[in-house]
């Protein structure tokens, strides 16, 4: 086998990282030049195979949410935006060859757009508040578990602290995160299956609005430092729910609920990880 | 270690009774799928795509068609294959109404870092990447189902309707064009 036959061959294998023929083999061991091709051929797979790109998890979520209720308008795709007309609106204004009325209509435009958008803001977090409030009552009401209740009773009393720094924020719910996963075992095994989605939920929201939604405020200076400790914990909670699954004992419907959490470990695992890793640099 | 690999390897008894399920109409169980083939999808359209909006849009519709066509899928065939063709056949009817593609970003998104990611320079990343948004799509479509999501070539085959000979030979030209894209320059040079 010359050098071009067995390189055609490596090309049209499933795996050319492990070429079955021996004459192939042979070759790879005689030939050096062929050798360093085949490592090239293979580290291109393997890179491409692993290229970086955006996160998704937030249309994810918000599918999945959607699709769960039976919403399926608000589960289909929404319109993309259409950056076409703001680039339009904004090439005009810069423009200085369009006309001086065109321009001035241009910007009336974009101001009240600008202030719909302070306003749909705005009305987006006050109702953002009112449902934290109605889901944390709900949360507080529906488990029958005091522990449930103490969390989020911590939950709420560390959300209106005036005086809590982000780092006692994020170290609070750190802590709730840790006592729910102690529980977790006994609740597999024991609870109901809504008192165990219950649990899921308050554990995605503790992780997810307690955790991460806080981790961003941390000083960069100081975000290794709190952040990686917590990250290593979600780690270990997020493998020992996903080991809880295979466990005896534990129950068949309480394992959608330590999917949810194993899923919201290990999301907010390499999060945290991504954080601190990328502001080091 | 990566946490998610935990949960990749969920065993495919199960992913059968979460396909069952769904079937008869249970939407977590079709929740679960969802999570368990969102991030390949919208890996494999994104690239495919070039932006990130449609490769959401896309990945939603497939998954919405797939839990409506459910009762075609048939038991026992690669569920991942079969989602793949969705998403490919919702893909290519909206590249024929929608906007022109999107240039290859010249910057990297950043990602979650595993060790592997880690060892790799984001120099050569971002060298790989660029050579592979160059590939033409049907070669990129192909050579990325085989690479990123391990599919055979006759799933490959079947993800985009074209028999497994075709899906062999996109996946050749497509590293045969990426080796010379990314070979040395002394070897360029060659012969």
């Amino acid at each position: 086998m010359n050098c071009n036959a067995l390189r055609n061959d490596l090309l049209g294998l499933e795996e050319p990282a492990r070429p079955a023929e021996a004459s192939a083999r042979n070759h790879l061991v005689r030939c050096p030049a062929c050798r360093a091709w085949h490592r090239r051929l293979v580290y291109v797979e393997r890179t491409a195979s692993r290229l970086p790109v955006p996160s998704s998890a937030g249309a994810r979520d918000a599918f999945v949410r959607s699709f769960l209720v039976g919403d399926e308008a608000a589960a289909k795709p929404p319109a993309s935006p259409r950056r076409s007309v703001a680039l339009f609106l904004g090439s005009l204004i810069l423009d200085r060859h369009a006309s001086p009325r065109r321009r001035t209509g241009a910007g009336v435009v974009i101001g009240v757009a600008a202030s719909l958008l302070l306003f749909v803001a705005g009305w987006l977090v006050w109702h953002g508040q009112q449902q934290d409030a109605r889901a944390l009552a709900v949360a507080q009401k529906a488990p029958a578990d005091p522990l449930v209740a103490e969390l989020a009773r911590r939950s709420v009393a560390v959300k209106v602290e005036e005086g809590a720094t982000a780092r006692q924020r994020i170290e609070a719910m750190a802590d709730a995160a840790e006592q729910m996963r102690r529980r977790n075992k006994d609740l597999a095994s024991g609870a109901s299956a809504p008192e165990m989605d219950q649990w899921a939920k308050l554990y995605v929201r503790v992780v997810k609005e307690g955790i991460l939604g806080r981790a961003g405020e941390l000083p960069v200076a100081e975000r290794r430092e709190i952040l990686e400790p917590i990250a290593v914990r979600l780690q270990e909670a997020g493998s020992e729910a996903t080991r809880l699954l295979t466990e005896a004992g534990v129950r068949e419907q309480s394992k959608n609920a330590l999917r949810e959490i194993a899923v919201a470990a290990a999301e907010g695992c390499v999060l945290l990880q991504n954080l601190y890793k990328t502001d080091r640099s | 270690m990566d946490p998610r690999h935990d949960l990749e390897r969920l065993p495919e008894e199960e992913e059968s009774l979460l396909i069952r399920g769904a079937r008869a109409g249970d939407r977590q169980a079709f929740a679960r799928l969802v999570e368990r083939y969102w991030d390949g999808l919208f890996r494999w359209l994104y690239q495919v795509s070039r932006d990130r909006h449609t490769a959401e849009d896309v990945a939603q519709e497939a998954f919405l068609k797939a839990f409506k066509g459910l009762h075609t899928f048939r038991e026992g065939t690669n569920f991942r294959a079969w989602l793949f063709r969705i998403a490919h056949n919702t893909f290519a009817n909206q590249r024929r109404t929608s906007r022109p593609r999107q240039p290859y970003p010249d910057e990297l998104p950043s990602r979650d870092e595993g060790p592997l990611d880690q060892a790799l320079s984001r120099e050569a990343l971002q060298l790989v990447a660029r050579a592979v948004g160059r590939l033409p799509a049907d070669f990129r479509a192909a050579f990325l189902l085989r690479a990123e999501e391990g599919l055979s070539f006759r799933d490959v085959g079947k993800a985009l309707g074209i028999t497994e000979e075709t899906a062999r030979w996109r996946v050749f030209k497509a590293r045969q064009k990426l080796m010379t894209v990314l070979a040395p320059q002394r070897d360029r040079e060659k012969p």
